[in-house]
């Protein structure tokens, strides 16, 4: 989509809105773009010998939600999520952080954006090596000059909060892979900020540690609220975690939804590649795959239609005949069989189950 | 050049000719790109009546060694731009220095003066190494500190040690300040990076002599010329390496500093400079060690303490007291950088809440402990504030001793050892590089630098030949090289099989690693001491002295470069069953081959710089010794600069030529 005029499209109430966004690494990329209208072919890009790291992207990011990017590596997820944090300088596009306009954004306002409403996990920790656990969470708050006694009470407060007592003298070397994970997390929720952005924070951590730290992070963010950009490219990290989800690709943003929409309407082969090895039944809703509700008998017994088939398959299968679905008032809006659940977990091409909806 | 047009007949390429010849590898390439100087030298030898003579040698070129004093002796005369003297500045610097030095001396030693200050006692001092040696490295570094500092106070070397240390302890301190702001500087403004490393580059291989020499015109001879021109030659590795540590800051590291709402200045201090301390530490250690090996050696321009007495013991003969004072040299060189390593070495690690001040910090009481109870005993006694001299012992009449029996029994096979290699090799040799044409050898280092580097690089390294060649030192040059060039040949014949040997098994590997570090943070002035021993004069002196110092890389770097070969490679060599000759021929050396070229570079750079320093002991001619009359003869300082910048050119022709071999070689072999 053509970038916005400013502002024009910024929905009041999301915390962070996007608009054209592109970020081009070259020799003098935003001439480039000049050139070509703000709006170069992908082709013509790569042709000119630049790098698309971030092609014209447009997203929003509502309060309370979690927003997961995804894509393979190199697809420009960490540009994107650092251009939001204008950690880089995008070459073109417009990005509002709380209805400030970050771009026109100066210094002096950055660092207090970040020093306030602003906070991010990193890929590799990005620990300072040579300051105490405690030392590391507090740091955000030492450089507003925040003075010690309340650092340290803060501190303590975080320490149990990542599951830390008692390590806060401790070097981060000193630590587990998966405690320093927990003392990045500690030192960017430390200013309270309103946004969290993490970038592939647990894919350094094995698989069993990273289940941990995923279940520890939604413990969080049911206590916390934040808003949150988080990267991944693991697809059932995604789905744990995501109400939305962003796939991008080439540094296109090419679906953006809810995990479910990804499974039964994949805009591109990409997106359906990526969906491919997904434990459907813990995605699709009985409303994804019912059919009509004329199928149904009218005194058949009743599914939630916003039920996920995994807990509902059990009814399903093991019923002689088609099942209701029915909607939160009671109203019957569909239709369930045996077939339907078995063809919706176990088919291979997901367009097909889509159809009904 | 030369290169590009010569093969172009016969080869029926399908690609363009540069292409072609790009493609060709081994022998084949090397062949060609020696095959412009090989016609040249043929032209030369089969029809000198038609070859020119001004492409063969330039006469007596004078005009830069002139211009040279003549800028000397104006900036030493005239005002600058109507508002200096630079004579006058380099005094007024001179005596700025003249207070820390002075203050640091009567602390350390001498104990009266304008300050009215007592010196310490050497029991405190003792006491206070053993001490830093055991909070920095254990018992180990202590027993190694302690025991060094007795040698100095027990060998009557107590006071010239403690007056190198004073200087050393004024100007490496300035040193790295000064090569740390240089770092900041050229990491923050790409402009200044631009115009710093090259300077570096050059700073770096031009010889001890070079920094000596002006200075000592501009303030004549004492402890405050050696004083600055140490600073000068140790604010290059400092600036280099605060420039890489600031580089090499992690991304993610920075951002994370972001992130937290730093301002530049909290960035600065907070973030980058705490995380480029293992660098910023690695270069502390470099500049103690480049401050003491240069005031050792700026005994050349009459700076005191231990490089004096040395001097002077080698030029009367005096092997014995000589040695003395080279092993208090190379003890005190191993105490300073094990000191200053441990410290750079050291990470923090948590401590018990609960535990006293006291407990958290022995070292600092241990200190304090050392400190009055050695001044109370000196209180006492003098012998804790000077040991009397009848206390002291030496060990020269065994060394004379041992020198003279080597002489009377040995005479006969060194003699003749020497004579073979002057006569044989080293003379014919000098006389083969004495007759090259200049133009012969531009044209081979303008194919080679054509090969790895294109154009670019064939024109700058033509350059520095032609430079070379009309810089009125051709012949002299030639001289210097001929000599580097068999010291090269010597020290990868032994340096090569020992590091091949030493990577064997990675408990020889770190013995060797050992001796290595050792050996490199020795004052290159020491390795004279052994060869004048064996065979007092001439080249056969120096060059042995060249090989010992110049092994060390070799070795080293071959090391390196057999290490660094991934195992996996070696893995499946040997499952396709490969002798463990034949994966060192057909696998490991390949692989290597580009790091020990490396080597090969060091070796050369390190050989340049210490066939100045041996110029001393006589005998052998050359820009060291052009150098070493400008020492004596205030007129001829002119010559001595525009010889020690040659000795720098040669330096970088060789390392702009190998270096981008081997980066080619190695993206080539996917090395990183
Ligand atoms: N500083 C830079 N200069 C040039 N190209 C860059 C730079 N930073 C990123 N890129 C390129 O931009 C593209 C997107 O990179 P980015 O780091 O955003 O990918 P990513 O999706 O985060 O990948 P990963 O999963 O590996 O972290 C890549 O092709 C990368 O090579
Ligand atoms: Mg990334």
């Amino acid at each position: 989509m053509p970038p916005d005029a400013e502002g024009a499209a910024v929905s009041s109430d999301a915390v962070i809105s996007c608009r054209g966004v592109w970020k081009l690494y070259g020799p003098d990329p935003e001439r480039f773009l000049e050139r070509h209208d703000g709006t170069p072919a992908i082709e013509a890009v790569k042709e000119a010998g630049y790098i698309p790291a971030v092609v014209d992207a447009s997203l929003e990011v509502m309060p309370g939600e979690i927003l997961v990017l995804m894509g393979l590596s190199g697809s420009g997820k960490s540009t994107l999520v650092r251009c939001l944090s204008r950690l880089i300088e995008p070459t073109a596009g417009s990005i509002h952080f709380a209805g400030i306009d970050l771009l026109a954004a100066s210094h002096r306002e950055l660092i207090d954006l970040r020093r306030h409403r602003m906070g991010m996990v990193f890929q590799h920790f990005a620990l300072f090596p040579h300051r105490t656990v405690a030392e590391n969470i507090t740091f955000p708050l030492e450089v507003q000059g925040v003075d010690s006694a309340t650092r340290r009470a803060r501190g303590e407060e975080i320490l149990a909060l990542v599951g830390l007592e008692g390590r806060g003298g401790y070097y981060p070397r000193e630590l587990s892979g998966g405690q320093q994970q927990r003392v990045g997390i500690g030192r960017s929720l430390a200013v309270e900020p309103d946004v969290w952005f993490l970038d592939e924070p647990f894919s350094a951590l094995d698989p069993l540690i990273r289940r941990e730290m995923q279940d520890e992070f939604l413990r969080l963010q049911a206590v916390l609220h934040k808003t949150i950009v988080f990267i991944t490219h693991d697809f059932s990290e995604a789905i744990r975690l995501a109400d939305r989800i962003a796939i991008l690709y080439e540094g296109q943003i090419v679906q953006l939804g809810r995990a479910e929409d990804l499974v039964t309407q994949p805009a591109t082969d990409y997106v359906r590649a990526f969906a491919r090895d997904v434990q459907r039944d813990r995605i699709l809703t009985a409303r994804s795959v019912m059919g009509g509700p004329a199928e149904a008998a009218p005194d058949a017994a009743t599914v939630p239609a916003d039920a996920i088939l995994r807990d509902i398959a059990a009814s399903v299968l093991s019923a002689p005949e088609k099942l209701r679905v029915v909607d939160a008032d009671g109203t019957t809006v569909g239709s369930l069989s045996r077939d339907d659940v078995i063809d919706a977990i176990w088919s291979t091409d997901a367009s097909e189950v889509g159809d009904a909806v | 050049m030369a290169a590009a047009t010569e093969p172009a007949a016969g080869s029926a390429a399908p690609r363009s000719v540069t292409e072609h010849i790009r493609r060709l590898r081994g022998w084949r390439m090397a062949l060609l790109l020696v095959s412009p100087y090989v016609a040249i030298q043929v032209f030369h030898q089969a029809a000198p009546g038609l070859f020119p003579d001004f492409l063969s040698k330039l006469g007596e070129f004078r005009f830069l060694p002139d211009w040279a004093n003549e800028a000397l002796l104006y900036l030493k005369n005239e005002q600058l731009a109507g508002l200096f003297n630079v004579k006058d500045v380099t005094r007024a610097v001179s005596g700025w220095l003249e207070y820390p030095l002075d203050l640091s001396e009567q602390l350390l030693i001498a104990g009266e003066g304008p300050f009215g200050l007592g010196a310490v006692p050497w029991v405190v001092l003792v006491g206070l190494f053993a001490v830093a040696g055991a909070a920095l490295g254990g018992w180990r570094l202590a027993t190694l500190a302690g025991g060094c500092s007795l040698y100095l106070v027990f060998f009557d070397i107590w006071d010239d040690s403690m007056i190198t240390l004073s200087i050393v302890v004024v100007v490496a301190p300035l040193a790295a300040f000064f090569g740390w702001a240089a770092g900041l500087a050229a990491a923050k403004a790409k402009w200044f990076e631009g115009l710093l490393v090259p300077v570096l580059n050059v700073m770096q291989s031009m010889p001890h002599f070079s920094y000596l020499l002006p200075i000592s015109v501009f303030i004549g001879i004492g402890d405050e010329a050696g004083a600055i021109a140490t600073i000068l030659f140790a604010v290059p590795p400092m600036a280099r390496l605060t420039l890489l540590g600031l580089q090499t800051v992690p991304t993610e590291v920075l951002e994370a500093g972001l992130t937290s709402g730093c301002t530049r200045w909290q960035m600065l201090w907070k973030v980058e400079m705490p995380a480029a301390r293992p660098q910023l530490l690695v270069g502390v250690n470099q500049v103690l060690m480049q401050c003491f090996g240069m005031t050792v050696l700026a005994s050349f321009v009459g700076t005191r303490g231990l490089g004096l007495p040395l001097l002077n013991f080698l030029q009367s003969l005096r092997i014995g007291k000589a040695l003395e004072y080279g092993v208090a040299i190379v003890l005190m060189a191993i105490m300073l950088d094990r000191l200053s390593q441990a410290l750079g070495s050291r990470r923090p690690e948590h401590v018990e809440a609960s535990t006293s001040w006291l407990a958290r910090h022995p070292f600092w009481v241990a200190g304090a402990a050392v400190a009055v109870v050695g001044t109370a005993l000196a209180r006492v006694t003098d012998h804790a504030q000077l040991l009397p001299k009848n206390w002291t012992v030496s060990t020269a009449p065994v060394w004379e001793w041992l020198v003279d029996w080597v002489q009377l029994n040995l005479k006969g096979p060194l003699g003749h050892f020497r004579d073979f290699m002057i006569l044989e090799i080293l003379f014919p040799m000098r006389d083969g590089f004495g007759s090259l044409p200049w133009i012969g050898l531009l044209a081979l280092v303008a194919a080679v630098g054509w090969r790895f580097g294109g154009w670019k690089l064939a024109a700058i390294v033509s350059l520095f030949v032609a430079y070379l060649a009309f810089s009125g030192f051709w012949i002299e040059s030639m001289e210097t090289l001929y000599l580097v060039v068999a010291a090269l040949i010597v020290s990868v014949a032994i340096g090569v099989p020992i590091g091949v040997f030493a990577s064997t098994s990675a408990r020889r590997y770190a013995a060797v690693q050992v001796v290595l570090d050792t050996f490199q943070v020795l004052p290159s002035f020491i390795y004279l001491i052994p060869v004048v021993m064996l065979f007092r004069v001439g080249p056969v002196a120096a060059l042995s002295a060249i090989v010992i110092y110049a092994t060390v890389p070799a070795v080293r770097y071959t090391m390196l470069g057999l290490r660094s070969v991934p195992p996996d490679m070696i893995e499946a060599a040997e499952m396709s069953g490969c002798t463990r000759w034949q994966l060192l021929r057909k696998v490991k050396f390949p692989m290597a081959f580009p790091e020990i070229m490396l080597g090969m570079n060091q070796v050369l750079l390190f050989g340049l710089l210490l066939v100045i320093i041996s110029a001393f002991i006589g005998g052998i001619d050359g820009l060291g010794d052009e150098i070493l009359l400008a020492r004596t003869e205030q007129a001829l300082v002119g010559e001595g600069l525009v010889a020690g910048f040659n000795v720098a050119v040669i330096g970088l022709t060789a390392d702009q030529l190998i270096t981008s071999y081997a980066r080619e070689r190695k993206s080539q072999l996917g090395i990183n």
